[in-house]
């Protein structure tokens, strides 16, 4: 567990917490900051939700683990996080009864950031368009025709992988 | 010639043999002689059985119609006489001296054996053999093996070919447990000079077959010739001759249990009483018939190991504190009482072991010191568990572990707040 990688989260409570792994519910946290995706990109809201929960070395402190698609979980954050429980989902209790909801703001600490070094990509794509011209015979040379033509366009957009980060 | 010790020399030279100067010699021989208790002259009785040109192989079977006469009281046997094998017997030991009466012959025959089937019985703590009346012989002819009881040729049967030497031998059989019976072995080289045998034994339902052929794989040199026997130690051996000359045993493991050591017995007998009771005849013309039952009960002491709580309750100590008691029952009777092996639990965990255990003639008392704070509130659940680490049943057997779920009443569980959150932070 390393403090630098902003994964997890200490919750200390004034009792003991009975029966953790039978009263979490994941829905009921949310673990809300402002973050920066990449560098010199915009700041965004993120939320995460806990992938596991853990007693610390008491009954009355637990772990709340996190994760997020790129892997960095919390580690760019920006500013202080917001901590919010949901007693709706959430069950969980002490010998005294259920914990009350809570929202909670704390300043981490300890993180290092990593944030992606690559730059942004710009795609281009040309449309080409090619007209098709059909030969029409008029029956009726006092019949008005109109003509319309609707063009189609089709891009194709090619993803490529890093291949070498 | 040995040497006079310089010692003993010296003395012998002193020229005052005296008793004082110690010259009174003696001498003590022990003379050991060790004693033979097999002699060929009183052991064994040589015997000629007949001189004739072209004898083969000849096999012999003593015959023990039962096993309390220590002696047989025929000799059977089967040889090859030019080629042909031939059945013969005599009787034991009143006609010794008689010649073999020649009883029929099974044609062509290159090797014979002869062996009786019969049962094993126990006389005087020893097992003997007694044998049935007649032998089965067995015979090769033309490389087929055939077997046939004695004279009785609708008994004659192919039991397998490419053979080249037979023997026969009746194993242990375990008459005390079923389907350890070795049977009647007949053992035999085929032609590829490996050892097979069959064997008529006793299946386990006490059906007799003559079961199929196996190799005994545990040789695997080349065998020319082989004998049978049977040991004391209630094994059954082949004693086989390979190709070069030597002599190899290969014997089974021991048919032990049952045979050195006797199976238990327990016997159940049924008392019956009857009783008369004085008849009054109120009609002397009419007959009464007075018929008596007799009813026997056995008791079987079976040690249930699954046992129940009932009645699972806590009850006011006489002064007010219901935090202190429990009383419960149990569906068997539990005996070894011990209050480690006793313990109450919450919903949320919180447990507590009894400091005293007791029975009052009805129920089972545990006492505690104080579980008023085994839930916080009183309408939730209360797991009391025998572990059955030391709890045994009546015949001496542990209970496996049981448990019972009950609301406690009247408790007065302390008032303790909800968790809140004291503070966050990221590890």
């Amino acid at each position: 567990m390393s403090k630098a990688e902003g994964r997890f989260i200490k919750i200390n409570f004034t009792e003991d917490i009975y029966n953790l792994d039978e009263a979490i519910d994941f829905e009921g946290f949310s673990l809300i900051f402002q973050e920066q995706l990449y560098i010199q990109s915009e700041i965004v809201e993120t939320t995460l939700k806990p992938i596991g929960v853990y007693y610390s070395d008491n009954i009355q402190e637990i772990i709340l683990e996190f994760a997020s698609i790129s892997g960095v979980a919390f580690r760019n954050v920006i500013g202080d996080i917001n901590l919010i429980y949901n007693m709706d989902y959430g069950h969980l209790r002490g010998y005294g009864g259920l914990v009350q909801s809570f929202d909670i703001t704390f300043t981490p600490v300890g993180l290092v950031k990593n944030l992606p070094t690559n730059n942004i990509e710009n795609i281009n794509a040309n449309s080409t368009v090619s007209a098709s011209l059909i030969h029409v015979d008029y029956e009726n040379g006092f019949d008005t025709s109109n003509l319309s033509v609707i063009p189609s366009v089709t891009a194709v957009l090619t993803n490529a992988d890093i291949v070498n980060p | 010639m040995r040497k006079i010790p310089a010692d003993i020399l010296k003395k012998i030279e002193n020229k005052r043999q005296v008793i004082s100067e110690n010259a009174q010699p003696s001498m003590k021989i022990s003379v050991a002689r060790a004693k033979i208790s097999v002699l060929d002259s009183s052991y064994w009785t040589v015997e000629e059985i007949r001189a004739e040109s072209n004898l083969g192989a000849i096999s012999i079977a003593p015959r023990r119609l039962s096993a309390v006469r220590k002696s047989p009281d025929k000799l059977f046997s089967v040889h090859v006489e030019d080629g042909i094998g031939i059945a013969t017997s005599k009787n034991y030991p009143g006609g010794i001296y008689e010649e073999w009466e020649i009883e029929f012959d099974v044609g062509n025959a290159s090797d014979v054996a002869i062996a009786f089937d019969g049962l094993w019985k126990e006389v005087r703590n020893k097992w003997r053999f007694e044998t049935f009346e007649k032998p089965w012989i067995f015979w090769i002819d033309n490389g087929i093996l055939y077997r046939q009881y004695w004279d009785d040729v609708l008994t004659k049967e192919e039991i397998a070919n490419d053979v080249i030497k037979i023997a026969a031998l009746r194993g242990w059989n375990n008459e005390n447990l079923a389907g350890h019976d070795q049977g009647l072995v007949i053992g035999y080289i085929k032609n590829d000079n490996k050892i097979y045998y069959r064997t008529l034994a006793y299946q386990e339902d006490d059906s007799l077959i003559l079961e199929v052929e196996s190799q005994v794989t545990e040789f695997t040199d080349l065998a020319v010739n082989l004998n049978l026997f049977i040991t004391l130690d209630y094994r059954l051996g082949f004693a086989v001759e390979r190709i070069d000359g030597s002599i190899w045993w290969l014997i089974t493991p021991r048919n032990w249990a049952g045979l050195a050591l006797g199976s238990e017995k327990i016997e159940v007998s049924l008392i019956g009483k009857i009783s008369l009771n004085k008849v009054e005849y109120i009609d002397s013309y009419e007959i009464e018939n007075i018929s008596i039952g007799v009813s026997g009960n056995v008791g079987l002491l079976v040690g249930a190991v699954v046992n129940e709580f009932s009645e699972v309750s806590n009850i006011d100590d006489g002064l007010g504190n219901w935090n202190k008691i429990i009383k419960f029952k149990t569906k068997y009777e539990l005996f070894e009482l011990n209050v480690s092996d006793f313990e109450i639990v919450g919903e949320f965990g919180m447990n507590f072991i009894p400091i005293g255990i007791s029975f009052d003639g009805d129920h089972y008392i545990l006492e505690f010191e104080d579980f008023n704070n085994v839930n916080p509130l009183n309408t939730m659940q209360i797991t009391l568990t025998c572990f059955g680490n030391t709890t045994k049943n009546e015949a001496g057997d542990l209970f496996n572990e049981f448990a019972f779920d009950f609301i406690a009443d009247n408790l007065e569980p302390e008032a303790i707040d909800p968790p809140v959150v004291l503070e966050v932070t990221n590890v």
